[in-house]
């Protein structure tokens, strides 16, 4: 219906989310690009530096090429996790303007999430099997497992108050590392099933985690957080988002620069890639300030974007609005182009055309997935993808 | 039609780089896997390569690090006395009568430490030349040395060895109880 202006409110206002759901999109989809690039230079380069886990071996790299080529994959999960908290909040806020009951939307996220973890168990891991370098384990906690537990939990959260989210959010920042004990501790841990699932990552060929549900629950809560930012006044929220992303690598320096609390392992050495090269399993501090910190200044940047930038980021925010579609294809993907192109592996600079020609396959089909799902009913399942 | 166009000359360019990157050799991972060890009746902790397997108390062999079948050692070890007595063994240890002017000195996690490179014959390693890159450093009563020896060529065929293994193994040695 057109007013007397002759403006349409309806259309204005969903202009308008659009243009405040742009950032968040496109930061999405820029992320999801660069986790592509660490899982095209797994199964096609055959490169990917070994486990990073807490309390065993760690990578140290020698090229500053494959360390960079790593570090910047390293937004993508505290990326996803947030991003999604915020989401979660967006989501909740408007379909109970649509009369849903709050019971709906936690049945909604129950749902979703249960199917999550499900993908996870029953067609992620396929793909980690294809991997070229081998796969030896049973069962696998990856990505999925945890959004899909932090997103069941999250939804129990999503009617919090935003002091109680903060809160929540900082408790679970300083607890992570009072969960992963100095070197001393290191063999006296023990890796049970619950301890693998939900605290600690770690485990055996049987069950192996590297994103237990527990340590990426902050990372929801802020962003849950943050939604209700977004929410109020998006063009707020993304300037203090600006002002967050700076605080938080301000802080990462500080951190990492005492190489005491905050790192969960001692730095490897002096050298400016070890300096860069914080424990992501679990996140510590100093891992969660540098890639939210970055997360953050480059979501307010994006959302500083002009119409002709806008345009020129579109194909971010076509992966953006298609996460987990992207997220399922792409793997089978890289280890089909792995398969066929270079079977026995090949060098770092010559994976990134390889990651571009993935990405150049995924586009039109994640283009045609997202107007497919957006005109899905909002209970759709296809809308889950 | 002009972003059809622009996408047709991507897509072939992308698959001519792709045609020419699948055949190339086998890339490098430009990394090395570390893990910690800890070794209560030597006193110390630290860290080394995760294909290395442990020979002695504190010594290490790594085969996978060298090249063309060479073996590299990583020595890691605590002696409860002052340096010159360490200096001492070490020296008799590699047929050499002092030790050359410290190329480098280098701030590790728990030591200041002095560094030398030599050339030397080892003891029980056969009639070739070894490089061998030493670390020294001196706590309360104790001294601390970290060697990296190697047969020349693979030392010269793995670049990582200094920076990553011995370079790492030197900044993360702490004294254990």
């Amino acid at each position: 219906m057109m007013s007397e202006h002759g403006k349409d409110p309806a259309g204005e206002k969903a202009q308008s989310k659009a243009s405040r759901l742009f950032a968040v999109d496109s930061l999405r989809g820029l992320i999801i690009v660069f986790m592509a690039l660490d899982h095209a230079n797994l199964f096609v380069g055959q490169n990917h530096a070994a486990s990073e886990i807490w309390d065993g071996a760690y990578p140290v790299y020698y090229d500053a090429l494959a360390f960079l080529t790593r570090l910047v994959t390293h937004l993508a999960a505290p990326g996803f996790f947030f991003l999604m908290g915020a989401g979660m909040l967006l989501f909740a806020q408007s379909r109970q303007a649509r009369g849903w009951s709050r019971w709906a939307v936690i049945r909604h996220f129950l749902v979703r999430g249960a199917l999550l973890i499900a993908l996870q168990l029953l067609i992620v891991n396929r793909a980690w099997e294809l991997s070229p370098t081998g796969w030896e384990l049973d069962m696998y906690i990856g990505v999925l497992f945890a959004l899909g537990g932090t997103m069941i939990l999250g939804s129990l959260l999503l009617w919090l108050q935003p002091i109680y989210l903060w809160a929540l959010t900082l408790i679970l920042f300083v607890g992570i590392e009072f969960l992963h004990p100095g070197l001393g501790m290191w063999n006296a841990i023990q890796h049970d099933p619950a301890n693998v699932i939900l605290l600690r990552p770690g485990g055996d060929a049987a069950l192996w985690s590297n994103y237990p549900i527990l340590p990426w629950l902050e990372l929801v809560t802020f962003g849950l957080a943050f939604g209700h930012w977004l929410r109020a006044d998006a063009k707020r929220a993304y300037s203090r988002a600006w002002k967050l992303g700076v605080a938080f690598l301000l802080a990462f320096v500080v951190v990492r620069s005492l190489d005491g609390f905050g790192n969960v392992r001692p730095r490897m050495s002096n050298s400016w890639i070890d300096f860069l090269n914080p424990v992501k399993y679990p996140p510590s501090m100093a891992f969660t300030l540098m890639t939210m910190g970055a997360n953050l200044i480059l979501l307010s940047a994006l959302s500083r974007a002009r119409e002709g930038a806008q345009r020129l980021l579109q194909p971010l925010a076509v992966f953006g609005r298609a996460p987990l579609f992207f997220y399922l294809l792409h793997l089978f993907l890289y280890a089909g182009l792995g398969y066929l192109l270079a079977p026995s592996g090949t060098s770092i600079p010559a994976v990134y055309p390889m990651w571009l020609l993935g990405l150049l396959v995924l586009f039109p089909i994640c283009l045609w997935y997202g107007g497919f799902k957006h005109r899905q009913s909002p209970g759709s399942v296809l809308r889950f993808l | 039609m002009k972003r059809r166009l622009f996408c047709g000359i991507l897509a072939t360019i992308l698959l001519g780089l792709t045609g020419c990157a699948g055949s190339l050799p086998a890339g490098d991972s430009g990394s090395i896997a570390l893990v910690p060890f800890f070794d209560r009746d030597l006193g110390i902790g630290g860290v080394v390569p995760v294909t290395c397997s442990e020979s002695a108390p504190g010594n290490f062999e790594c085969p996978s690090l060298a090249a063309d079948g060479g073996m590299a050692v990583i020595v890691q070890q605590a002696y409860p006395g002052p340096r010159d007595e360490l200096v001492d063994l070490v020296l008799s240890q590699v047929s050499l009568e002092q030790l050359p002017e410290a190329g480098g000195h280098y701030r590790g996690r728990a030591f200041n430490w002095d560094l030398y490179s030599l050339e030397v014959q080892v003891k029980d390693a056969g009639p070739d030349a070894m490089h061998v890159e030493l670390a020294l450093a001196e706590g309360d009563a104790t001294s601390y040395f970290v060697a990296l020896v190697t047969p020349p060529e693979v030392y010269e065929a793995h670049p990582a060895l200094f920076e990553t293994v011995f370079g790492h193994a030197v900044y993360g040695l702490v004294p254990w109880e």
